[in-house]
């Protein structure tokens, strides 16, 4: 994996300094709380609901096993015990006092680690596909360009005071695993006809109160001219993005009130100028980057592993947790092991400083020491010899995380809501809680097959549930909470904003909500259709007239 | 008359605080003043606006409780979540160990 | 306000005024886009020093044509967070190759400084506390950078220059400038 050079750490260590100082002065009263906010926000530094909370980057959701147990170790000596994975790849800590904070920087900064833009109106963690470097359908490693722009993002003096947060995704894969379409650029690495490798540019998609698919902007760009286009894109949308109303200032408005087709001429304006300055990559300098995100030495096996196939037939726990959990791999005789962060009746994305050690471990005995994290608040093993899963889940089941239920109805991703954060307006977690307990098992589960899950505690929808199969809105009605449904959300490259369905159910009848949709869903489905398939086929008529019967 | 109380955050901790008094914030909401009617408690939040610097205090609002021989009741579930924590049980439900370095 | 140019606090010797009917020949004059849109004729034939202060909204592209006029161009925040003018200032460096003063005035905070000066800023008109609160020293808190700015831009000119050869421009792997030893890793 990438390690910091020098300018990295000089970097780190000047910027923990900075904002050690910055804290200081603001302990001391010389600095205002407005004065400072602007700076712990660049600091991913948060002020929420019980105390603050810091948002750790996490590049591409990429980790190194020191690097979890650094995180296990700030876990423990400053926070409660655990931690929370986000839908960002990146991981928060949310008891935390002022006067700690420059401590924690410096504990991170010893692992390679920081807050660096988790916050503000900056250009934010830079995410790619969880499984990048090991995934079967990837034609190259999304890292490689993921670290490109993260380093050419990092204190980008241009862009340091954008109209708002900027979020950029990368994926080299036929699958999108990064949710492309929801981001404000999303890059798609692809071949085109003559077999050049080059980048799809999407821009201006979001969630949030306008959910927006973010329109092609330029199918094909070749890696060579990756920066110097961003960089066009970015200086047209610091100039031009609307800076009077907090809630039109992402560049989707931009885009949505331009227009796509004008707003890609003003960005191909402003790149002619400036392609071949000195942002033009040259191909040593990304051969230089992919040298850092060299695959580990593999073992030579043969794909069949007849200890796995042994272990398969005497445990059917373990086979159902491998039909889940464990992704093709294209090593032969190795698979992508997902840690499911959603046990029944837990709490999604959170892991307790035991379990991260834990985890730490396995990592280092049977996965290289590499873990991932993934868009969907879970944790992923990239690399187990197929001899070895079996061994990794026993280990796992040690620690309360062998939940065969990834990309299940109970893998739901819940944003942390009302109960910790300020901008909530019903809580989301217990939520999660109830559903992962009423529809815990897993033939049941398998039996309804692929199908995502969302929940979201306010219009921020951080849980993203505008592209969720099932998305769920916590809003306030008459001062109770209440759970508004969307249906046919959809991120898998058919994507789709989901649509509401009818007026909002109360906390304790969300779960009987879901079960009557799953119902429909199971009564009327055809020939093995997936349930996004099948409410493409059905439409919503059938799923509202159940839910909505008259009494 | 509505009652009104009126908490921000300290800055030191992050945590929870309500206005005591003039300049006084506690953790405790039993300290809390209750403040009648909404003119009295903007006047309060005025004076807590301007001494937020110097009280080390951030954010601070206004919201209704009831009260009766009990004391003080919050009505929102925000609120309920300010007081008692988050409503579901932390992974760890204990408080920060202070490891030596 | 205190005007803070080459890491020092000078007497800021430009002059502002609201009408222009009376304007003295030798008078550094610091005019509005509106004054000098009104009384462009006149204006070229100051003098002295002429001074072109834009609004947050006003992008220099307005006034590409003229820019020889000016040897000072003054960017306005009204607040921090306004960035547009981070844009702004790079493009009169390295779009239009302003050599003049190109100052930042209005809402700025001590941590911006080293931001605003990478994107071609070199005057900051600041609070009367910027002295006693150090703020010269903000500029030299980071002193790695990762990408290239105005601050690179001009140094890639002179390496330019200096190779005729190179006639296409290339990334630059070494930059150094006084101030900064710099590299970026990709």
């Amino acid at each position: 994996m990438y390690h910091y050079n020098n300018a990295d750490h000089q970097l780190i260590a000047e910027r923990v300094e900075q904002f050690g100082s910055q804290v200081q002065r603001r302990l001391n009263n010389e600095l205002s709380e407005e004065e400072f906010k602007p700076l712990r926000l660049m600091n991913g530094l948060y002020l929420q609901l019980h105390a603050y909370m810091l948002r750790v980057a996490i590049p591409y959701g990429t980790l190194s096993s020191d690097q979890l147990r650094k995180l296990a170790v700030i876990a423990q000596r400053y926070d409660r015990g655990y931690g929370h994975f986000t839908t960002r790849q990146n991981i928060q800590y949310n008891w935390l006092e002022l006067e700690d904070v420059p401590d924690i920087l410096v504990e991170l900064a010893e692992v390679e680690m920081h807050a660096i833009q988790t916050s503000g109106n900056c250009i934010r963690n830079v995410t790619a596909d969880p499984l990048a470097g090991v995934a079967a359908d990837e034609i190259e490693d999304a890292r490689v360009f993921a670290e490109i722009v993260r380093q050419w993002s990092t204190l980008h003096p241009e862009f340091s005071f954008l109209p708002r947060k900027f979020k950029i995704a990368v994926s080299a894969a036929e699958n999108d695993r990064v949710l492309l379409r929801s981001h404000d650029i999303a890059l798609r690495l692809h071949r085109n006809d003559v077999g050049e490798t080059g980048f799809e540019v999407m821009a201006g998609g979001g969630q949030g109160r306008t959910p927006v698919l973010a329109p092609t902007i330029r199918e094909f760009l070749p890696q060579a001219d990756l920066l110097s286009y961003l960089e066009a894109v970015l200086r047209v949308y610091n100039q031009l993005g609307r800076r009077d109303n907090i809630y039109k200032a992402r560049i989707k408005i931009l885009v949505m009130e331009t227009g796509a087709e004008a707003f890609a001429a003003k960005v191909e304006e402003e790149w002619a100028r400036i392609k071949d300055g000195a942002l033009f990559l040259p191909e040593a300098d990304i051969a230089r980057i992919k040298a850092d995100f060299a695959p580990p030495i593999y073992d030579d096996l043969d794909d069949t592993d007849p200890a796995l196939a042994a272990d398969l037939a005497k445990n059917p726990n373990f086979a159902r947790w491998v039909r889940s959990n464990v992704d093709t791999h294209k090593q032969p005789g190795y698979g992508i092991a997902t840690i499911s962060l959603k046990p029944p009746g837990g709490i999604p994305g959170d892991v307790t400083a035991e379990q991260m050690e834990k985890i730490a471990a396995i990592a280092d005995h049977f996965g290289f020491g590499e873990i991932r994290v993934t868009q969907k608040q879970n944790l992923v093993l990239p690399s187990v010899r197929k001899r070895d899963l079996y061994a990794v889940w026993l280990e796992l089941d040690e620690i309360d995380l062998a939940a065969g239920n990834a990309g299940l109805l109970t893998d739901i991703v819940a944003c942390p809501g009302l109960d910790y954060c300020n901008l909530a307006n019903a809580r989301s977690i217990p939520i999660a809680q109830r559903l992962s307990e009423r529809f815990h098992d897993l033939e049941e589960q398998h039996d309804i097959g692929e199908i995502t899950l969302n929940i979201s505690g306010c219009i921020n929808a951080c849980a993203q549930h505008h592209t969720a199969n099932i998305g769920i809105l916590g809003v306030d009605k008459k001062g109770t909470e209440h759970y508004q449904i969307t249906l046919g959300g959809r991120a898998d490259g058919g994507d789709a904003i989901g649509t509401i369905i009818g007026p909002a159910f109360t906390a304790k009848e969300v779960d009987g909500a879901v079960d009557t949709i799953i119902n429909v869903y199971l009564d009327q489905r055809q020939d093995g259709e997936t349930f996004i398939a099948a409410i493409g086929r059905l439409g919503l008529e059938p799923f509202k007239e159940k839910l909505y019967a008259a009494a | 008359m509505t009652q009104i109380v009126i908490t921000a955050n300290r800055a030191r901790e992050g945590c929870v605080v309500y206005l005591a008094g003039p300049g006084i914030w506690s953790k405790n909401l039993s300290d809390a003043l209750v403040i009648e009617g909404k003119d009295a408690a903007d006047a309060l939040l005025s004076g807590a606006l301007r001494d937020a610097a110097a009280d080390a205090i951030i954010g601070p609002y206004g919201f209704p409780v009831s009260v009766n021989n009990d004391g003080i009741t919050v009505l929102s579930q925000r609120e309920k979540i300010r007081i008692h924590g988050p409503s579901i049980q932390i992974p760890s439900a204990r408080e920060k160990q202070h490891v030596p370095l | 306000m205190p005007l803070l140019k080459n890491g020092q606090f000078i007497d800021d010797l430009w002059f502002e005024v609201e009408a222009l009917d009376h304007v003295p020949a030798d008078t550094p004059l610091l005019v509005s886009l509106e004054q000098w849109r009104q009384h462009r004729d006149a204006l070229s034939q100051h003098v002295v020093p002429l001074g072109l202060r834009l609004a947050n909204d006003q992008s220099p592209e307005l006034v590409a044509e003229d820019l020889r006029h000016f040897t000072l161009i003054a960017l306005d925040f009204p607040k921090f967070t306004d960035g547009r003018s981070y844009s702004y200032a790079r493009i009169l460096r390295e779009r239009y190759g302003f050599e003049g003063e190109v100052r930042a005035t209005g809402n700025i905070l001590r941590d911006q400084l080293a931001l605003l000066q990478r994107c071609g800023f070199d005057a900051f008109v600041v609070p009367d506390r910027a002295e006693s609160e150090g703020w010269v020293a903000a500029f030299t808190e980071i002193s790695v950078i990762f990408q290239p700015a105005a601050d690179t831009y001009s140094s890639r000119r002179e390496a330019v220059r200096q190779r005729p050869e190179r006639t296409r421009a290339r990334a630059l792997r070494i930059i150094s400038s006084d101030t900064v030893a710099a590299r970026w890793a990709y």
